[in-house]
Order: C-alpha cells, then structure tokens, then sequence
C-alpha cells in the first residue's frame, strides 16, 4: 500500500527537478523580463474582470445549459405538436364537419409558442445543480475557452447573451462552498503574504511576528506547510543559524517531500555560507 | 560585493551573473522575489498548461511582466499561487491564440516535453519520462488538480481559488487523479522490471 505511494512521491520528485530550468536560465530569463521592463514593456494585454479558469467553466456551462435549453425546447415542442396534432386531428375533423379547419392551424401555433414559454423553466429543472458536466470538458476544452477570451479591446458579449438566463442558477451553488473555505484561507493567506513581503524587505524579524501570529491562530491550518519553510528562511535570513537548522529539521519531519524543500535548504545553505564569508 | 556594473547584458549575448542581477533588482525587489519563489512553479505551469517547449520561455517572459504590472493589485485574498496561476492562464490562453490551431491543440496534448539540464542524470530523465506519460493518462482536469497538488504541492482550498471550482470538485478530482496516476504508475514499473503481467 506505502510501497506505491513512495515510488510515486519519488517519480513525482524527479519530475518536479526536471521540468524546470537550470539556474543560469532562470536568472537569465529573470534578466531578460527585467530588461524589458526597463524598455517599457509591459506586457500583453489580458481580460481584467474575471479569472479565467472560472470563465472557462461558466462557458462550459452555459454551452451546456444552452444546448440543455435547444434540446428541451425541441423536445417539448415535439412532443406538444404531436399531442395537438393527434388531438388537432380529431378537433380538426370535428372542425372539418362544423366547416371551421382554420381553428386547428390556429391552435397548433397557439401551443408551438405555448411551448416556447414553457421550455424554459423545464430546461432549468432539467439543469443538474451540481455542472458535473466539466468532467467531460474534454470534448472542447480549449476550443471554447479561446473563443470567449477575446480581450478587452473588443467587448462583445454575443456568445454570452444567449444563455444568460439560467445562469444564476448552477452559480450558486458553486460560489458558496468555496467561499466559506476561503474565508479563513483568505486570511491564513494575508498572515502568510505579510511574513513573505517583510523577509522579501530584509525585515526577517517582522516575518517571524507575522509567522508567529499565525501559528497561534491556524496551529494546524492550510498553509502551516508553508509557515514552516518561511519561518526556517526568516530564521536564516535573520542570522539565526543554529535555530534555523532546527526549524527546517522540524520543517523536514513535518512535511518529508515538501516542494518548499530546495528553497529551505537553499536558504540554509546561503545563510551558512555567509556566516563563512564575514568570519 | 560592489557590483562593477549596474546594466544588464541581453541574456542572448552572455549569461548574467547574480550580482548583476541583485544589482539591477534593488530597483525592483519584489518582483524579483516573487520570481526567485515562484519560477519554478511557473515554468512548470506554463508546461502543464500546453505551451510548446519552443514557447516556454517566452510565455513566462510575458508571464512576468504582467505580474510587474499587476503586482500592485495582488491583495493577499488568494495565494500567490493562486494569483500566478490565474495570470499564467490567460497569458497561455493570450499566446495560444497566436499558435495555428493545430499547433494549438497539439500543445493540449497531456505530455509537457522534455526540457532536461546537461547535468541530468539517465535516472531522473527516465524518471520523469515516466510521470510524463503517467499524466497523460488523466483527464486534463484531473491532471490539473493532480498537478497543483502533488507535484506542486498547492492545498486543495489554494487549488480551488486558483482554478475557480468548489473544494469538494478537488477532492474528487484528486481522488480520481491519484488513483489512475498511481495505477499507471505501478504497471510501467511492471513492465519495466519485465515482469509477464501485461
């Protein structure tokens, strides 16, 4: 059961090693995004308002809900004009002989429209809460992702017109779970943007307070994996060798495989190093 | 440590040395943070996200220009995984539409390919020639989740922000994910080993 488990943990770790650049790329792209932006660039221009990985998924859905709507819209109108035209015909034969055949034609277009009004409200029942509909996504993942990101420059809301109406409905309920996860995550996440900005400021002991306040109040929380990596970095960003050590030694038994590993070994490596250099 | 020149060559022209870039960084110090954490997890993004090799490099290029542009915006709401992620996507989705459509969709294909270092061993390479097609056995939207989580080590509640499902759609998907990537796992060991079990 553990065996299968260690040889993927130990694939997935060669993997991750070789699916990046070496060094001497990586600062030179970093060199190369710096120059550029000296040179004003600023980059391509991208949608502002929403994420697009949510865009990609309420197009599915309103593909899906579309196609739901066209396919009940026929079927309920198939289905009424058979039932009129079964009755139609014995109405209309009763017509035929009060000498009033027109009335039939009437009364078939009469409920064609009656089942355009209905429609509707039968595809959003039809419409299962959950869009389990994504796990077929494949079918055109990209192909309808590309055409609703057409950016800014040109707003046009065509293909999001049509099937706007049911969508509130499967939106819903999606939006809810989420939030409530996020809510503590959003904040786990501010304490952790707050330690990280002060150590990228060389304020290593403002790290460890932010660090600090957030192991007091998410001991075990989302991103502990995290805090335990940061607070080794600041530790050594801080001079702290000794105790540096020890909290990556914790680090390390805490989370073995942490992706957060090379940067925390990184880091202590640079911090003894220096300590080499000054003396 | 006086770094003798604050001007950075074009990286085509000669390979830079960090002092020049810590130099040239002090002007810019956060992005260069956020670059330094987060490369990694962007390269490989990029690649999951099916940009052709040939590509990778600008892509992130671009990638990292937005995040100097938008950095200001970023407010703590979403990781900053989860916030990279975000911008890595629509700067894919902004390049793919550049690509033909065959390439395009050639670039969907599952496999990211291989970008090895010259010190790589035979090993490693083989290694991750092996999760390569393993991945390519997962849905894409497993794959996703798969990817975010365990090889780039993102929790499911960050991998829900950065992908805009629900957290239980994560769980599933990783369920789902773990269970195939481990089982196609298991039989290429197999087969490699020479064992008779097809």
């Amino acid at each position: 059961m553990s065996e299968p488990a260690n040889q993927t943990k130990a694939a997935l770790r060669q993997y991750r090693l070789a699916t990046t650049l070496n060094d001497a790329s990586k600062d030179a792209l970093l060199a190369r995004v710096l120059t550029s932006i000296e040179d004003g660039a600023t980059g391509p221009a991208l949608e502002q308002d929403v994420t697009p990985d949510v865009a990609q998924v309420v197009v599915l859905d309103r593909w899906r809900t579309a196609g739901r709507i066209a396919v009940a819209l026929v079927g309920a109108a198939a289905v009424l004009l058979l039932v009129r035209v079964i009755h139609g015909g014995f109405v209309a034969g009763g017509q035929a002989r009060t000498g009033r055949p027109e009335q039939a034609v009437y009364g078939i277009a009469e409920d064609d429209s009656g089942a355009r009004v209905a429609a509707p409200r039968e595809a959003a029942e039809r419409t299962p809460p959950k869009p389990r509909a994504i796990e077929r996504a494949p079918v055109f993942p990209a192909d309808v992702a590309v055409p609703e990101a057409p950016a800014a420059p040109s707003p046009r809301p065509v293909p999001r017109a049509a099937p706007q109406r049911p969508q509130p409905k499967p939106k819903a309920p999606r939006a809810a779970p989420v939030a409530s996860a996020a809510d503590s995550l959003a904040e786990e996440m501010r304490m952790m943007a707050r330690a990280r900005a002060a150590l990228a400021a060389g304020q290593p002991s403002d790290a460890l307070a932010a660090l600090k306040a957030h192991a007091r109040r998410y001991p075990a929380g989302q991103m502990a994996e995290d805090r335990r990596a940061l607070r080794a970095r600041s530790l050594c960003a801080a001079g702290r060798n000794e105790a540096a050590a020890a909290a990556a030694r914790a680090f390390v038994s805490a989370h073995p495989g942490s992706p957060h590993r090379g940067k925390v070994d990184a880091a202590l490596q640079r911090a003894a190093e220096k300590k080499c250099g000054a003396s | 440590m006086g770094a003798p020149e604050a001007r950075i060559h074009r990286p085509s022209e000669s390979t830079p040395h960090r002092r020049q870039i810590r130099a040239v960084t002090s002007s810019a110090p956060i992005l260069a943070d956020v670059y330094r954490e987060h490369i990694d997890f962007v390269i490989r993004t990029t690649r999951h996200l099916g940009v052709p090799e040939s590509s990778v490099e600008d892509v992130v290029h671009d990638i990292f220009l937005v995040v100097h542009r938008r950095l200001e915006d970023y407010d703590g709401r979403s990781t900053m995984r989860s916030w990279l992620y975000g911008i890595a996507r629509r700067v894919v989705l902004h390049h793919k539409r550049g690509f033909s459509r065959a390439r395009a969709r050639e670039a969907q294909a599952p496999v990211p390919p291989p970008q090895l270092d010259a010190e790589e061993t035979v090993a490693r390479r083989q290694a991750a020639e092996t999760v390569r097609n393993c991945l390519g056995m997962l849905d894409p939207e497993q794959r996703m989740v798969f990817v975010l989580a365990d090889i780039e080590g993102m929790s499911a509640p960050e991998i829900a922000q950065a992908l805009g499902v629900k957290l239980n759609t994560v769980y599933s998907r990783l369920r789902l994910g773990r269970k195939k990537f481990e089982r196609a796992l298991a039989r290429r060991n197999q087969a490699d080993q020479g064992g008779t079990v097809r």
